[in-house]
C-alpha cells in the first residue's frame, strides 16, 4: 500500500486530488463507489432493524452470557466495520463481567506462565469445576502470535489459535486436535468457537429450515489468501432463531478444493433440550459427505 | 434510507473523493474509506447540525478514518495530522466557497489552469491524470525515462498550484 503521494507540498496533493476527479472513467469509477457505499449503508441498516427485532425477541434470555456472546458475534458478523465490530464484542465482555461473577482478570497457571511472559493479557473464567479458558491479547504484530486462547479442560493445559495467528502446519494440526477433543467432550461452548472466527474470517449467516424447522446457519471461512493459517478454515453453526442454542457445529477445511476429511467433525446434541453443552461427536471422519451438506437431509 | 441521504452523498462524492485522493495514493484504500465516511456519516446523522454545511463535516469524518488509518505509523500520522490542520482542509474550503452549481463547476478553473501549463508538463498531467495510464505507461508514451516523466508531472503538479492560487482557487494559506 502506498501512503503517500509524489506531490509534497499540501498545495499539490490538493491538486492532484482534484486532478483525480478528472480522468477518463472517473465518472464511471466514482459512481461505482457510491452504489458501493450506499449499498453498504443499506446493508448497515437492515442489520440494525434485525438486530433491533432480535433484541426485543430476546427478552429475558440476555441474561445468560453465552446468548449474549453468541449474538452479538451473530449480529457483528456483517458489520463492515472490524473496529466496531470488537467495540461491540467488548462491550458485550463488559456486560457479561458485570452480571457473571465467575469472570475474573485474567489468572494463570503455573504451565501457561511463559505465556504471560511473552507479554500476553487477558482476561479468564474460572468454571465452578476448576476449569478455565483466558482469552489473552497482545497489540497485533503480524509475525508473532497475538491472540491466544489458553484453557484448562480437566486434565491438561490447552491453547488455541485464533484467525490472526499465524502457525506452522504441524502446531496447527496439533491444535485442532486438542479443539476437536475439547468441543467433544462439551468442555467449550459456541461463543468461544465464534471468539475463534471474529478475526478476519467471513461471517455469513442464512436464515433457512431444517426438517420443516427454522434454523439460523452461521457459516464462517477463512479469505481465500489466507487459508494457510491453520487446518481448519470453515466452520459452520445451526442456531435455534428463538433461543439460539446450538444445534449442529462443522468445523472443516476447504483450502484443499475439497473437504478434509481429517478435518471434518459434526457435532450434534444428544438430547435435543439439554444444555448447550451437551454434544457429542456423531460423525467423524466421513469422506462421503458433500462441503455443502443439504440441510434439509 | 433516506433519499435526502443519498442525494447529499452523490452532491459530495466528488469532493469527498478528492479529498481522500490528496492524502491517500492507493486506489483500493481510496474507496475504503470513502465507504467507511459514508457508513459513519450515516450512523452519525443525528448528530450533523444541519445548519452547517455538509461537505466540512463530510471530510472531518473521512479525516479521522484517514488518520485511524495511519494509527501505528507514528512519524507518517504526525506529518498527515499537519498536513491536515495547515492547509489541506483549507484548500477545500476554498473549494467549497467557490460559486457553482456542481463540483465540477467550482473547480472548472482547473481546466483552464491545465491548458496554460507549459507543453512538456501539460502533456505529463495529461497522460497520468486525464488518461489514466500509470506513471511508468505514460512514461513509455511519451518516449521519456521514468524519472524524466515524474519530473515533469512533479513541476506540472506546482504550476498547477501556482495557477490555481493566482485564480483564487486555492486560498492565501495555500500558495
Amino acid at each position: 500500500m502506498s501512503m503517500e503521494r509524489t506531490p509534497e507540498t499540501p498545495e499539490e496533493r490538493i491538486v492532484d486530488g482534484l486532478l483525480g476527479t478528472f480522468g477518463a472513467g472517473e465518472s464511471e469509477r466514482l459512481e461505482r463507489r457510491v452504489q458501493g457505499a450506499l449499498a453498504a449503508v443499506r446493508h448497515v441498516e437492515s442489520e440494525r432493524r434485525r438486530r433491533m427485532r432480535l433484541w426485543r425477541g430476546l427478552g429475558s434470555a440476555v441474561g445468560a452470557a453465552a446468548i449474549i456472546m453468541i449474538t452479538v458475534l451473530v449480529l457483528i458478523g456483517h458489520d463492515p466495520s472490524t473496529r466496531s465490530a470488537v467495540a461491540a464484542l467488548d462491550r458485550s465482555l463488559e456486560r457479561i463481567d458485570a452480571t457473571e461473577p465467575t469472570w475474573y482478570e485474567v489468572v494463570l497457571g503455573e504451565r501457561t506462565d511463559d505465556v504471560a511472559a511473552a507479554g500476553f493479557e487477558g482476561r479468564a473464567c474460572i468454571a465452578g469445576d476448576g476449569r478455565f479458558v483466558a482469552f489473552l491479547h497482545r497489540p497485533w504484530d503480524e509475525k508473532k502470535r497475538s491472540e491466544l486462547i489458553v484453557g484448562n479442560d480437566g486434565v491438561e493445559d490447552w491453547v488455541l489459535p485464533t484467525g490472526r495467528m499465524k502457525l506452522p502446519e504441524s502446531m496447527s494440526r496439533r491444535l485442532f486436535e486438542r479443539l476437536r477433543t475439547t468441543v467433544a467432550s462439551g468442555s467449550i461452548d459456541p461463543a468461544r468457537i465464534l471468539r475463534l472466527v471474529r478475526q478476519g474470517w467471513n461471517l455469513e449467516r442464512i436464515d433457512t429450515e431444517r426438517a420443516g424447522r427454522p434454523v439460523t446457519r452461521v457459516e464462517a471461512s477463512l479469505p481465500e489468501g489466507r487459508r494457510d493459517r491453520g487446518v481448519i478454515d470453515r466452520i459452520v453453526l445451526e442456531l435455534d432463531p428463538e433461543s439460539y442454542a446450538l444445534d449442529r457445529l462443522e468445523a472443516s477445511r476447504l483450502r484443499d478444493g475439497t473437504d478434509d476429511p481429517e478435518a471434518y467433525l459434526l457435532f450434534q446434541r444428544t438430547d435435543p433440550d439439554g444444555p448447550i453443552a451437551g454434544f457429542a461427536l456423531r460423525d467423524h471422519l466421513r469422506t462421503d459427505r458433500p462441503r455443502d451438506p443439504d440441510p434439509g437431509s | 434510507m433516506d433519499t435526502a441521504f443519498e442525494i447529499l452523498v452523490r452532491e459530495h462524492a466528488a469532493m469527498l473523493t478528492a479529498y481522500v485522493r490528496s492524502v491517500i495514493g492507493d486506489d483500493n484504500l481510496v474507496d475504503d474509506i470513502f465507504q467507511r465516511t459514508i457508513i459513519t456519516a450515516w450512523r452519525k446523522l443525528d448528530d450533523f447540525d444541519t445548519d452547517r454545511p455538509f461537505g466540512p463535516w463530510l471530510r472531518g469524518i473521512a479525516r479521522n478514518h484517514m488518520l485511524g488509518e495511519f494509527r501505528s505509523a507514528g512519524r507518517y500520522r504526525r506529518r498527515l495530522e499537519g498536513l491536515f490542520a495547515e492547509r489541506i482542509e483549507s484548500g477545500f474550503a476554498a473549494v467549497d466557497a467557490r460559486s457553482g452549481d456542481s463540483y465540477a463547476e467550482r473547480i472548472s478553473i482547473l481546466t483552464d489552469c491545465i491548458r496554460d501549463l507549459p507543453e512538456p508538463n501539460r502533456e505529463a498531467v495529461d497522460l497520468v491524470y486525464l488518461r489514466d495510464l500509470t506513471r511508468t505507461d505514460a512514461a513509455r508514451q511519451a518516449n521519456l525515462e521514468f524519472d524524466a516523466l515524474r519530473k515533469r508531472l512533479d513541476r506540472g503538479l506546482r504550476l498547477l498550484a501556482e495557477c490555481l492560487h493566482r485564480k483564487g482557487l486555492l486560498p492565501e494559506t495555500a500558495a
